[in-house]
């Protein structure tokens, strides 16, 4: 019986919580304003616009640390090395460009100063469910003296590849590279493109910069803004897979590939790369966005009834000839 | 064992759930369904006041009830429009006239014989602030839109921010801004600023470059009198200009324009007001004259204007209330006399021409068959 009991427990609140927060009445509107409003007040400070002095680029950022590091999209910053930040009070000080993954659209920044400066706390976008409700920030239209950054609010309307996520906060230029919160005033994505619809605005989600996050803190730079499989930059392992109902089986070792000095044969059955199971050839390619050529990798793979692991050092796809057997 | 039963029960039923909702689609729509029912609440006031205006069995606005038979509009959105019309309550279509304009904020008096309508009441906007929730309220008492106050009150009017005079250097020097140009006859030349000259300080107040220093000129209002440091030649030189009012357009890039187009309709007037309210509803052009309601039901302005993706304005009550304490201008169909500002004309002057192209472009096709004819 008391086993019964607990179990009851459990699953009564799986049960009953939808994944959409629900509206019930007046009051609820209420309680959401009052949300809305804590996080514009808390939050709005931190919302800067970015201006590049030499190329012209701009866009915005928000701050999420006490020492003054900032994202921001990475087509905002182009190839700049330093960007003018504006406050929404208009105070204007000066932040080095780090690194950006154009991929994921994402970049970062840190603010020249010892601060401390007013931040914002990054949360998690991998958690978000449509219905989700959000706040944007930005500069929309470049940094305007007469106002504080607009405020949109709005819900989670779907998910997408790598980590973007789709809102109907609604986005102009100049917005690109500006927080998207949740309610609890953390930042859950970074405004990216746009398309007619004004349903849909695309964020950079948070949880695919964090991935990034060692990489752009070095300094690097890298990636394609929309993604380009044919990139010579990307990063390659030299293995040509096929899905097959066992999984990912490879079909072809280039020789001028890191896996083949590795040791690789074509018949081996690909488990897992970095710890992260590879069922999917999409899902297999999203573990590469982050990782640069020159970065080693841990693939767990069998061949017959043995299991093996092997580290491989990644390679540039330019530098690898796949139809070498033509 | 009845825990048992009401265990699966439960669990089937919540799988049934997520199966009917499994697309975020039907997902948002069902919440998107729940926030405007829990809105309807707010409209008890303002959908007594809104009238739909129409002109050629269309749709073009919406008025509010100042009592009298009067409906108050959106004045740009009449031009071209002829036989004006409301419907009573009772859907009985009531012709309406244009009894006059205020042409600084675009709005209109509507005379409607035989409208039977409540006076609006209008509410304090002032203590609202950024993210507050506002919904536009039709006559049958639905939200047409929800967004949330975006910008708090200010003016578009260029003419009311401070203007020195002066073209700055961009160039980051981390202390002052120097002189690149002085406008000949502009606030900055009267006191005899230089180009090549540093300004250092406003008011007081230190500026380390181009941006602080126009976002305290254009903070700062026509006529105000702000104290400016200048480094000229190693020496330190202290002026007091007298402000003009901005006359310079901020242009708009192509690329924004085109952003804002492909999102939907803009109002043709949709700058240079003096005080208004920015939100992110999302309305169309046709949408003017909407009352605006707070979550309180409070009757706090009027939409305005449509004014690209991410923006509707909305005049507040207070300035409306102030506007009808003067007597209104008569309304000149073809002049140009009631429009805000320059944007405006260049729009109505462009949607004109457009519109003379295609009728020549007509007449041209009209040609062009006769010729083939024969």
């Amino acid at each position: 019986m008391v086993k019964i009991f607990v179990s009851f427990l459990i699953l009564v609140p799986a049960v009953i919580l939808p994944a959409a927060p629900i509206v019930g009445g007046l009051g609820d509107l209420k309680k959401l304003q009052a949300q809305v409003q804590r996080v514009v007040l808390e939050k709005t400070e931190t919302t800067v616009s970015l201006v590049s002095p030499t190329i012209g680029a701009s866009g915005s950022g928000v701050i999420i640390s006490s020492d003054g590091l900032i994202l921001t999209a990475a087509h905002v910053i182009e190839r700049s090395k330093e960007m003018t930040v504006i406050f929404p009070d208009g105070r204007q000080e000066r932040a080095r460009v780090l690194g950006a993954n154009f991929t994921r659209d994402a970049a970062m920044a840190k603010l020249i100063g010892p601060g401390p400066w007013p931040f914002a706390e990054v949360g998690e976008s991998k958690s978000l469910e449509a219905g989700d409700f959000v706040v944007a920030m930005g500069h929309p239209k470049g940094y305007d003296p007469t106002r504080r950054p607009p405020v949109r609010f709005g819900r989670v309307m779907k998910k997408g590849n790598l980590d973007f996520v789709t809102t109907d906060c609604t986005l102009i230029g100049g917005d690109s590279g500006g927080p998207l919160f949740d309610l609890n005033g953390r930042v859950v994505g970074i405004h990216s493109h746009i398309a007619p619809d004004r349903r849909v605005n695309n964020h950079a989600g948070l949880s695919g910069f964090k991935r990034s996050w060692d990489n752009m803190v070095a300094g690097k730079l890298w990636g394609v803004l929309g993604g380009d499989r044919r990139d010579p930059n990307r990063p390659v392992l030299g293995l040509n897979l096929r899905k097959t109902d066992l999984g990912l089986v490879v079909d072809e070792v280039p020789r001028s590939g890191p896996a083949f000095s590795a040791g690789f044969l074509a018949g081996d059955l690909v488990i897992s790369i970095n710890g992260e199971t590879t069922s999917e050839v999409q899902k297999l390619s999203e573990i590469f966005v982050d990782l640069l050529p020159g970065e080693e990798v841990e693939v767990n793979y069998s061949r017959g009834d043995s299991k093996l692991t092997k580290t491989v050092k990644l390679a540039r796809l330019g530098d690898i000839h796949l139809n070498e057997r033509r | 064992m009845k825990f048992f039963w009401f265990l699966s029960f439960l669990t089937t039923s919540s799988l049934i759930a997520q199966l009917g909702l499994s697309n975020a689609q039907e997902v948002t729509d069902a919440q998107a369904r729940q926030i405007f029912v829990a809105l309807r609440a707010t409209g008890t006031s303002a959908k007594d006041v809104v009238y739909p205006i129409y002109s050629g069995g269309k749709r073009i606005s919406y008025g509010i009830s100042l009592g009298g038979g009067r409906l108050l509009t959106k004045a740009s959105e009449l031009r071209q429009k002829r036989g004006l019309y409301t419907a009573n309550r009772e859907q009985v279509a009531l012709n309406a006239g244009i009894s006059g304009v205020y042409a600084d904020h675009d709005l209109a008096v509507l005379e409607v014989p035989g409208l039977e309508a409540p006076t609006v009441e209008w509410a304090d906007a002032g203590d609202l602030s950024e993210g507050a929730f506002l919904s536009a309220i039709r006559p049958d008492g639905e939200a047409q839109a929800m967004g949330v106050l975006s910008v708090r009150e200010r003016s578009l009017k260029s003419t009311d921010q401070g203007f020195l005079g002066i073209e700055m250097d961009t160039l980051e020097t981390g202390k002052g801004v120097r002189v690149k140009n002085v406008v000949e006859g502009s606030a900055a030349a009267e006191v005899g600023i230089r180009q090549s000259d540093i300004i250092v300080k406003i008011a007081g107040q230190e500026v380390k470059g181009f941006y602080e220093l126009s976002t305290k000129l254009r903070r700062l209002k026509n006529g105000e009198q702000p104290e400016i440091e200048l480094l000229r030649n190693e020496e330190i030189l202290q002026v007091r200009p007298t402000l003009k009012g901005r006359e310079i357009l901020q242009g708009v890039s192509q690329r924004l324009e085109k952003m804002d187009q492909m999102s939907g309709g803009q109002s043709r007037v949709r700058s240079g007001f003096g005080n208004v309210i920015q939100s992110d509803m999302e309305l169309e052009v046709e949408d003017a004259g909407l009352p605006i309601v707070d979550l309180d039901g409070r009757i706090i302005g009027m939409v305005i204007a449509r004014a690209g993706r991410i923006s509707t304005l909305i005049l507040p009550g207070d300035d409306i209330i102030d506007a009808l304490k003067n007597p209104p201008a008569p309304f000149a169909r073809e002049e140009d006399n009631m429009l805000l500002d320059q944007q405006g004309q260049q729009g109505i002057r462009r949607d004109r021409m457009r519109r003379e192209l295609g009728l020549m472009r007509r007449m041209m096709e009209n040609l062009q068959r006769e010729l083939e004819r024969d």
